[in-house]
């Protein structure tokens, strides 16, 4: 996959060859704790950047992410019905959350590279 | 208890307290004060009762996992925040909403210290022993969901003389937390048979009410205890606030189109349509 790139809410989006995967950040899954469910969205949806998409509850907490870039969604990791505990184990590889297509170029300005967001994840 | 200190926070925030009321209508005015923070309004604490009494159940929770067949013939309502089942019968429930840079941290974890501190002072106050799971001298292994709330145990789970009272959950977005949480006066253990499978139950030795805790007044009498320990934890100060006619008609909205809603409360777990 190539670089990813992350949001200030601990999304990140990165292409794998053929579209774009989305995912949640280690530290934002570890701060949530222990997941027990991923209500992921619907295929086939256009979704603009900032859009709450899917949600996740942890034992405590319920939190909505939100797409980081405009596209359609073209595949959602099913696995994650079965095995939430995904996103805990391998949040950055195996527990993507969902994968889009024509994605805009424009949306993807203003993330921040993993670089840029370690310095400002270890800062915060 | 190392890490508690007051923290002034900027705005001040709204004290509520309301009637008894069926479960749709309680979760329904939570919602709907929710989306005020959400949009700017000010910072709450809710202090609330419910009548008749009621199990909610958490937002995703699966009704297939631990719950008897009775559970489904009692009110029933499904919360707006994570966790497992809890039958509100006798008990004092609260719930807060807040912009997340009211407060001065971030994070999950975070916000439960701070936002779950004031109970632990409150009851502290009283002169009981109290303090967060993690902290406890006997803390074995925490997390993991229960289908019954108060039968797990998390980090920022509460416990008096070493057994946990009462409950609490979280529902977040990008700007905004929304907190509730259960303070049993008296837990009803053969109720909590009923509704939950054998091996699902919360642990009568490892859980607590109020009454067991040795408080001999009445829920309601509770408020102003918990209220001061919440305006002195945080360091608020108490805006006049109770909920406006926009308000009662927002919640009066989403019960209606979402909590009095057989498929939400049913199927809520794979929805996220929002009224």
């Amino acid at each position: 996959m190539a670089e990813k790139l992350y949001t200030k809410n601990g999304e990140w989006v990165g292409f794998d060859g053929s579209r774009w995967k989305v995912g949640l950040s280690v530290p934002a899954v570890a701060d949530l704790g222990d997941v027990t469910f991923v209500a992921l969205p619907q295929l086939g949806r256009t979704v603009s950047s900032g859009e709450a998409v899917c949600a996740v509850e942890a034992v405590k907490a319920a939190a909505d992410y939100y797409c980081p870039v405009d596209g359609r969604i073209v595949e959602v990791n099913s696995r994650l019905v079965a095995e939430p505990q995904l996103l805990n184990t391998s949040p950055e590889d195996e527990g993507w959350l969902f994968a889009l297509e024509s994605v805009s170029g424009e949306s993807l300005e203003g993330l921040m590279d993993e670089a840029a967001w370690k310095a400002w994840e270890s800062g915060s | 208890m190392e890490g508690l200190g007051v923290r002034q926070l900027k705005r001040p925030w709204r004290l509520i307290v309301t009637d008894a009321a069926p479960g749709d209508w309680n979760m329904a005015l939570d919602e709907a004060l929710a989306d005020g923070v959400r949009t700017g309004g000010l910072p709450f604490l809710r202090f609330y009762f419910w009548d008749p009494a009621t199990l909610s159940l958490g937002r995703f929770q699966n009704l297939q996992t631990g719950l008897s067949e009775h559970a489904a013939t009692v009110p029933r309502v499904r919360r707006p925040t994570g966790g497992g089942g809890i039958w509100h019968a006798d008990e004092l429930t609260y719930s807060l909403g807040c912009r997340q840079d009211d407060l001065n941290v971030t994070g999950v974890k975070a916000s439960f210290e701070i936002l779950c501190g004031f109970l632990v002072e409150a009851w502290r106050s009283l002169g009981w022993e109290a303090g967060f799971a993690k902290d406890a001298a006997s803390a074995g292994t925490l997390g993991g969901f229960a289908p019954a709330c108060f039968a797990g145990q998390e980090e920022y789970d509460i416990l008096v003389g070493g057994r946990k009272l009462g409950g609490n959950a979280q529902r977040r977005d990008r700007t905004s937390i929304f907190q509730h949480g259960s303070i049993p006066r008296v837990l009803d253990s053969s109720a909590l048979e009923r509704l939950f499978l054998p091996g699902f139950r919360p642990d009568r030795g490892a859980t607590t009410d109020l009454q067991s805790c040795g408080w001999s007044g009445s829920a309601q009498e509770l408020i102003p205890v918990l209220a001061e320990a919440f305006r002195t934890r945080l360091g608020v100060e108490w805006s006049a606030g109770p909920p406006t006619a926009e308000e009662l008609d927002r919640a009066e909205t989403l019960r209606r189109q979402r909590f009095s809603d057989p498929d939400w409360t049913q199927n809520g777990a794979g929805r996220l349509r929002e009224v």
